[in-house]
């Protein structure tokens, strides 16, 4: 038997008093904030949050104003909070009109400017509706979603031709609607300002939105099909006037939306902000006056199960990172970067110490791992193999000609570049998008690896240095797992103690001393015979 | 069963079998008892031999040091 020491003086007394403040301080800071996070745990789960504020300028002549507009509601895809009227000056209203909320401001007679703003927090996630196949169509003849209405020619002769032979041989509600669907979502489509019938936009073969929408509607209700037209905004990070219109469609007496513009089909994408129901005007004023407007649309990072419209939430305990998040003073990519590190960095100790595998270099993988949650996994490892195949070819002829290590290393990372940017381009030529995601690729890390593989090829050979490629591959993944896991990267963002809780881990591993995994296959003769 | 599992785990992680594994071994034996700045005359057959010499040691003798290629002739 080997000499084992029964000493245990290196687990001293400063190290255990450290390790235990530290757990300590962790566990009593993250103590505190039990309660505040579980009141402020939001179960609708967005996937999207934007602010919006709606923007009107008026400025009047000789007799009183009205503006009016719709205001959301909830649904199951969205959620709005903190409605606010700002501009005080003006009398606002809110009315009930068949389910609609109408919102009137009423200005008084004036030649000044009057700017109205009116804001409110979106909260919105998108939801992919299943139609069952064979569910027949209901003919519900009562149903006012079943009317002609004055840019809805329902019963007009063309649309009843059309429908007639969109839907022949189809029985079944999904396969009418995927007809229909297909037909109006292959028109043309043109920027095309003001009211397209639905008559207009089959005559023209080309429309925006509202006479696709509109064209959608009116085939859907020739065949008996309940159907009607939905409005609303699509949200970006941006200054906008535009509205959108898409369909929704009644299928087992729940409305079921259609997008025949963006192509859409029973999907509505999380940035959808729906407003109003019916074919009417998202604005209108009293005519003849000045009249301006925009929707001033803004991004928030949130953290997705924490309720970040409420007072008491827990973003804003003081020690939590949401509001350094919600600041921008920093990058998201930079902030959740910088918090994963260390996890990425136990990860791959445990990995070494525990499992037993090789490790060349800690942070090469977490690097790596950190590219691929921009670029999706596999397109990652994909990109990553070809560079590390460009860098082969490359320093072939390099090593050939016998070139001194560090202007070599010039040659290989100035052609990592230019391969990089040269993909870019192409991808945005001929809109791969794959291509392009090339510009998520941080290049310091392209360049660091392709730096070492060349340098593994130069050192051991072809064989070692792929070899090396995997192992490097196996903790990569690893690492992606743990980075892309929203709840991991939220939980680091309100409880930052965790990184404390790192620390006091690797302190425990750094006095590790059972075997290593592997250790135990290899001297598994020994273990078994005792 | 379920002692057996524990009882499995705890000795794995005080690594109570006969087998010394690396990590006891850096935690256990090499980190306390070797001073940082002495690794150097584990990895440096020749100053580890001047040690020896001074403290009369035997050990194999040494012939010739070569630190270049150039030296050998």
């Amino acid at each position: 038997m080997l000499m084992k020491t029964t000493n245990t003086s290196h687990m001293n007394k400063s190290f255990k008093i450290v390790t235990v403040a530290l757990l300590f301080i962790a566990i009593v800071s993250m103590s505190f904030k039990i309660i505040p996070f579980s009141k402020s745990l939001d179960s609708f789960m967005p996937t999207e949050v934007y602010n919006v504020d709606y923007n009107f300028f008026m400025k009047g002549g000789d007799k009183e104003m009205f503006i009016k507009t719709y205001l959301p509601s909830d649904n199951e895809r969205q959620k709005i909070f903190s409605k606010k009227d700002i501009e005080g000056k003006s009398v606002f209203k809110i009315e009930n009109e068949e389910g609609n909320q109408r919102a009137i401001w009423k200005l008084a007679k004036g030649s000044s400017m009057n700017n109205i703003k009116y804001s409110f927090t979106f909260k919105g996630k998108a939801i992919q509706y299943n139609i069952a196949d064979n569910l027949p169509i209901q003919n519900s003849s009562s149903n006012r979603f079943l009317n002609e209405e004055k840019y809805i020619e329902v019963h007009h002769s063309k649309i009843d031709s059309l429908a007639k032979s969109l839907a022949f041989g189809k029985d079944d509600l999904k396969g009418v609607l995927t007809s229909f669907y297909n037909y109006v979502y292959n028109i043309p489509s043109a920027p095309i300002r003001g009211v397209t019938s639905a008559v207009t936009a089959f005559e023209q073969n080309q429309a925006s939105c509202n006479g696709k929408a509109r064209l959608f509607v009116a085939l859907c209700r020739n065949k008996g099909i309940a159907a009607k037209l939905k409005g609303g905004l699509i949200l970006e990070n941006t200054k906008k006037r535009i509205s959108h219109l898409w369909a929704e469609v009644l299928v087992n007496d729940k409305w079921i939306p259609f997008d025949v513009l963006n192509g859409y089909f029973a999907y509505l994408p999380s940035n959808y902000l729906e407003i109003y129901s019916g074919d009417h005007f998202l604005i209108t004023h009293t005519p003849n006056v000045l009249f301006d407007y925009s929707y001033e649309i803004k991004n928030i990072s949130f953290v997705p199960f924490i309720n970040v419209t409420s007072k008491e939430s827990i973003i804003n305990h003081p020690v939590s990172l949401v509001k350094l998040l919600q600041s921008k003073i920093m990058p998201k990519s930079v902030l959740n970067f910088l918090i994963l590190l260390p996890l990425g960095g136990l990860l791959i100790a445990l990995i070494k110490n525990v499992i037993g595998l090789k490790t060349y270099g800690v942070f090469l993988p977490i690097l790596i791992a950190f590219a691929l949650t921009y670029t999706g996994y596999f397109t990652g490892v994909f990109l990553f193999l070809l560079i590390t195949i460009l860098v082969t070819v490359i320093s072939i002829p390099l090593n050939n000609w016998g070139l001194l290590y560090a202007p070599k290393m010039v040659v290989i990372l100035s052609c990592t570049v230019v391969s990089m940017l040269v993909a870019i381009l192409i991808g945005i030529q001929y809109e791969i998008n794959w291509l392009t995601s090339f510009s998520f690729f941080p290049v310091i890390i392209v360049s660091i690896m392709a730096e070492r593989f060349a340098r593994a090829i130069e050192e051991d050979g072809y064989k070692k240095a792929i070899n090396r490629i995997r192992i490097i591959n196996v903790r990569t993944t690893l690492c992606y797992v743990v980075f892309s896991s929203v709840v991991i990267n939220s939980m680091l963002l309100i409880f930052p103690e965790l990184l404390l809780v790192m620390i006091v881990l690797s302190l425990m591993l750094g006095k590790w001393i059972g075997l290593r995994v592997f250790e135990y296959s290899r001297f598994s003769t020994i273990l078994l015979n005792e | 069963m379920m002692m057996k599992f524990k009882n499995l785990i705890k000795r794995s992680f005080t690594n109570d079998f006969d087998v010394l594994g690396i990590n006891e071994r850096n935690v256990s034996l090499i980190y306390p008892n070797n001073k940082r700045k002495y690794y150097k005359f584990a990895d440096d057959k020749v100053l580890a031999k001047n040690i020896l010499d001074a403290h009369n040691i035997p050990n194999a003798k040494t012939f010739a040091v070569i630190e270049l290629m150039g030296d050998i002739q």
